[in-house]
């Protein structure tokens, strides 16, 4: 039973299509980076997830049953972290913790999960003063209570510096190592990257690719570039024009650098050594993250 | 049971607001000057062969700052429940939880409900005592249905404001819809009754005897059902000042004007929980 399956998934306001036809399978255990653009529809997708938002058109399934008609099933079993998520200001920080604490029947320590999220120093504080950073934090921590089977979570790192996002990251991977599985949304790629077994890329409503970020790069034929410095550049390089694959050789003398396209690294290598050409150094060269994404959410990639 | 989560932290939150501090303690020191008035001033008050007032007289006599007050209380308490946790993104907090949409509406009025009685039941109390010190004695079934009856008016206010709450997405709206709520029932109501006399009667000076209908419009509003039902339920008041020797009819009874409560307290709530219900958020 997979922890989430959308199929045929439409949502229109009025004119414009928020999400258009998605089919989307999370597995268990997984943790799913959900990509794309600010407007691609990811905050729709995930509203209707929670039947925030209601679809015009297809199913959501979350274990296998529809959010609507089984709310507290459903939500017992799924923490949260909402896009914009907003605190109770005149509540603390562990009263939020302890609401959701009794709200799913847990037996729990509030404060073990604020020292979790490292913001255990202010849970006596109240809630509306604190800052973007801080609330994401108290939100993590909300969501983590009573290790829940599935954590969605909507741009986690919002208002994170780059510490709090690391951090954000560790706390995702230990809940998938703890048999959770992990759906959450971002529109930067490096932030999902670093933590992320399966990504989809929603541009416009639909999802354009979904794959490992090795697998996304191979499909666009962005092997990356490998460089290697030889002691015969001319040599190595007709050596290296015959692999199969290959989109692209420049030389310098002693480097060449190779646009390894389709073909493998190691071919590669070996099509050199073989040459009789004696091989220094080699570094690779891959597509920047930002250009990967860039590529798939600007070009046309219907 | 689960909406009563709900409305414990709506009452820890919500009773941490000053400004309904301010208003409590402006509504209490308002019925406190009140009566404080009618018991030092009670004698221009009742004609001189009557007989001096009574502990009853004070009570009706506090009703209508009770009726007037009550509902701005219960409208401020309540407009922001819902359409407030819209607005800073927690209701999606709220609703990721094992909550139904009935479930929030329930526990955000019984919470708000809550907040609403502590300074009605403070008044009361206040209230009970000084009568007890300086007019008379009283029975406390008497009071009790009294303060009953007042809880249940001023929680027909609440539902009103939660059922608002939960129809817009602009806490501004909701203000402004609170504001128009309190000018229908308390302001148009009469005038729109006196508008209904001219057009029947061709006057806007109520006739004697007072026709049935116009009495029965009268109770159909909140305040007018409240102050029916308080005084037929009361032993020994005549609401109608003897226009029927025997009882009133049905339609114009105590029992009437409790239904009139019970139905302002439901229908706006339930007709905002089916829209509610299936709106996207």
């Amino acid at each position: 039973m997979s922890p989430i399956e959308l199929r045929d998934l439409s949502k229109t306001f009025g004119e414009v299509v928020a999400v258009n036809d998605l089919d989307l399978t999370v597995d268990e255990g997984e943790i799913y980076g959900f990509l794309g653009p600010n407007g691609a529809g990811k905050t729709t997708t995930i509203d209707m997830m929670l039947d925030f938002v209601r679809p015009t058109n297809g199913t959501v399934r979350l274990f296998g049953l529809d959010p609507r008609e089984h709310p507290y099933e459903v939500r017992q079993r799924t923490g949260v972290l909402p896009e914009g998520f907003g605190v109770y200001d005149r509540l603390t920080g562990r009263r939020h913790v302890e609401f959701i604490i009794d709200s799913k029947d847990l037996d729990e320590d509030p404060m073990a999960l604020l020292e979790r999220t490292g913001i255990a120093d202010a849970a006596d504080r109240k809630a509306g003063g604190y800052s973007t950073g801080m609330r994401q934090r108290l939100g993590l921590a909300m969501a983590l209570a009573g290790e829940p089977d599935l954590l969605i979570l909507d741009e986690p790192s919002t208002g994170l510096d780059p510490n709090g996002a690391r951090e954000m990251r560790e706390v995702i991977k230990t809940e998938r190592d703890r048999g959770a599985t992990v759906f959450f949304s971002s529109h930067i790629l490096e932030q999902v990257e670093a933590v992320c077994d399966r990504v989809g890329i929603l541009k416009e409503g639909r999802l354009v690719a979904e794959d490992s970020i090795n697998g996304l790069r191979s499909a666009i034929g962005d092997g990356g570039r490998i460089v290697i410095t030889v002691d015969d550049a001319e040599v190595a390089a007709t050596a290296v024009s015959k692999v199969n694959g290959v989109t692209g050789i420049e030389t310098a003398p002693e480097q060449l650098r190779v646009s390894i396209g389709e073909a493998r690294k190691l071919e590669i290598l070996e099509a050199i050594d073989e040459a009789g050409v004696e091989i220094f150094d080699f570094r690779t060269e891959e597509l920047p993250l930002a250009e990967l994404f860039r590529v798939y959410t600007s070009e046309a990639t219907t | 049971m689960n909406w009563l989560t709900i409305a414990r932290k709506e009452f820890s939150d919500a009773s941490r607001s000053l400004m309904l501090w301010i208003v409590s303690a402006l509504f209490i020191l308002f019925a406190l000057v009140v009566m404080g008035a009618y018991i030092i001033f009670q004698e221009e008050f009742t004609p001189p062969d009557a007989e001096p007032g009574t502990a009853v007289d004070v009570f009706l006599f506090v009703l209508s700052p009770v009726g007037l007050f009550a509902p701005i209380i219960a409208l401020l308490v309540g407009y922001k429940a819902i359409v407030g946790e819209r607005e800073s993104g927690s209701l999606k907090v709220l609703l990721s939880l094992p909550y139904t949409r009935l479930d929030v509406m329930i526990g955000k009025f019984i919470g708000r409900s809550m907040v609403m009685a502590v300074p009605l039941l403070l008044a009361f109390i206040i209230l009970g005592g000084l009568i007890l010190a300086f007019v008379g004695t009283f029975s406390v079934l008497d009071y009790v249905v009294i303060i009953i009856l007042s809880l249940l008016f001023a929680t027909v206010f609440v539902s009103i404001a939660i059922a608002i709450s939960s129809m817009t997405k602009s806490s501004t709206i909701a203000g402004a819809a609170m504001f128009g709520v309190y000018l229908v029932f308390l302001v148009f109501w009469d005038l729109f009754e006196l508008a209904l006399l001219y057009l029947i009667e061709g006057t806007v000076f109520p006739p004697d005897p007072i026709p049935h209908w116009f009495l029965f419009v009268d109770m159909l509003a909140p305040q007018g059902a409240y102050s029916n039902a308080v005084q037929g339920f009361l032993p020994g008041v005549d609401i109608y000042g003897g226009m029927f020797p025997e009882n009133p009819p049905l339609y114009l009874s105590e029992w009437a004007a409790l239904l009139v409560l019970i139905a302002w307290f439901a229908i706006p709530f339930f007709l905002a929980y089916v829209r509610f219900r299936g709106v996207d958020l």
